[in-house]
């Protein structure tokens, strides 16, 4: 290896480890150097809560969509993208707009589309009924 | 100290580890490559993006789909060549570049995938480095280029290695910055199983153990413990096996407990256990009793022929 080419590749690897080292101690998250804090924020037995969206049929079944319309998929990924743009000035009307051009569309076989915010208690019986202890419908977007 | 520094990135190794370790990663990245749809990120409303990372700092955007696709082929193909070492300079430098946005794209919608992020650095080492020497279409045009045991071939199996020790290590840290100590004594476990199972169901067993505290504080006292831990691996030879063990235990129970699937980042992985094996193997082919040719003599052939010297293994 070339004194010039060591030089070059231990810049390198110092650079990477700048990275990382500062994400870790001072910075969070910048991709693609992170804090890896996943799951490391102190947790309450709280009722926990997340937004859904659910398309609804004819019959008034509800199914849950995991993407498409637009949307961020993925279950992590969509909740945490769905409740930073519900959280936005303007988030509820661009959802609304978003849910009417996806049932204009015809890209999915539902009558309408809503926004609910899920709310489960945490208790033992949990493993026997994963239904939400309450729902609060947010917005409702019905085929034209 | 820069001694130290030297000894540790730049021992001289056999080109072939590295070598398998690039088959190994670019070969399974491409095959996974092959379910994944980058094109996808082009066609979400603009209301969902929140640039981080490399892509705040440059004020990238998703590119147009027809565009994407045509660069995702091109990113595909490249890790196919990647691996198969054809052109691999080019290569590897194309699939660094557009893996970084086809690895990225997503995080800037909602959350942020950790595995893709040292996948993502793992790229760019390969990109610099002297991956396609061995075991490659190029070394076999061009047979000269191999160099017998160069630090060319160690650094970057030492800097993955170090990446990956400082993914559980920043994970540990976290950890005891957010919630200290109580995040193992606590039953902040506990209610992390059923918070993810609530939301996204993947297994009533996570349930049925949040029921179990003393279960649920070991069990967390042992991933902290894990990942503060996990750089030792890097100093400590002996550590590596407990250690790397013990880490892939919680990845496979994280996986079934949670649905949380870390199979892409036990890519880096590679870095480990290639040269590890290769230096057992050494190690047993060095203690293998050489082959009797005297029949006639009462004396053990193992004490007359010279035990063969153990190849020049690189310590890690």
């Amino acid at each position: 290896m070339s004194k010039w080419r060591r030089r070059g590749v231990q810049a390198f690897i110092v650079l990477l480890i700048f990275g990382n080292v500062r994400s870790i101690f001072f910075g969070g998250d910048d991709w693609p150097f992170s804090s890896y804090s996943m799951f490391s924020a102190p947790e309450t037995p709280q009722p926990v809560q997340a937004l859904r969206v659910v398309g609804v049929r004819a019959d008034g079944t509800e199914t849950p969509l995991w993407g498409g319309c637009s949307m961020p998929h993925g279950s992590y990924r969509l909740r945490y993208a769905l409740e930073r743009a519900y959280g936005l000035p303007d988030g509820p009307n661009r959802l609304r707009s978003l849910f009417r051009a996806c049932l204009s569309s015809k890209q999915i076989p539902f009558q309408s589309i809503r926004l609910y915010r899920f709310y489960w208690k945490l208790t033992p019986a949990l493993a026997h009924d994963r239904n939400p202890s309450e729902k609060e419908l947010l917005l409702e977007v019905k085929s034209s | 100290m820069i001694q130290r520094w030297n000894h540790f990135w730049f021992q001289p190794a056999p080109p072939s580890d590295l070598a398998i370790c690039r088959i190994v990663f670019f070969s399974f990245l491409f095959l996974r490559s092959l379910s994944k749809d980058g094109t996808y990120w082009s066609y979400v409303d603009p209301l969902f993006w929140h640039p981080v990372g490399l892509f705040q700092r440059f004020h990238l955007a998703p590119l147009h789909g027809d565009i994407a696709f045509y660069l995702e082929t091109v990113w595909k193909l490249s890790l196919l060549t990647s691996a198969a070492g054809l052109l691999t300079r080019p290569s590897t430098w194309f699939a660094c570049g557009l893996g970084t946005y086809f690895l990225g794209i997503e995080q800037n919608f909602g959350s942020m995938q950790h595995s893709t992020a040292l996948v993502a650095l793992l790229l760019c080492v390969f990109a610099v480095s002297r991956c396609g020497d061995a075991l490659s279409l190029d070394g076999l045009f061009n047979p000269k280029s191999v160099l017998e045991r160069d630090s060319e071939y160690h650094w970057p199996l030492k800097l993955g290695r170090t990446l990956l020790a400082f993914v559980y290590f920043g994970a540990a840290v976290s950890k005891l910055r957010y919630s200290g100590l109580d995040w193992a004594l606590s039953s902040q476990l506990s209610i992390l199983l059923q918070q993810n199972y609530a939301l996204f169901g993947e297994n009533s067993l996570a349930v049925w153990l949040s029921q179990h505290d003393i279960q649920c504080r070991t069990l967390a006292t042992w991933t902290l413990a894990t990942e503060l831990f996990f750089p030792l691996a890097l100093f400590i030879p002996r550590a590596q096996l407990p250690l790397l063990g013990s880490m892939v235990a919680i990845h496979v129970g994280i996986d079934y407990l949670m649905g949380i699937s870390f199979r892409v980042f036990l890519l880096s992985y590679v870095f480990w256990i290639v040269p590890d094996v290769r230096q057992r193997l050494a190690a047993l082919r060095a203690q293998r009793p050489p082959q009797i040719e005297n029949l006639g003599s009462c004396i053990s052939p193992r004490a007359k022929t010279p035990v063969p010297k153990r190849e020049n293994a690189t310590k890690v």
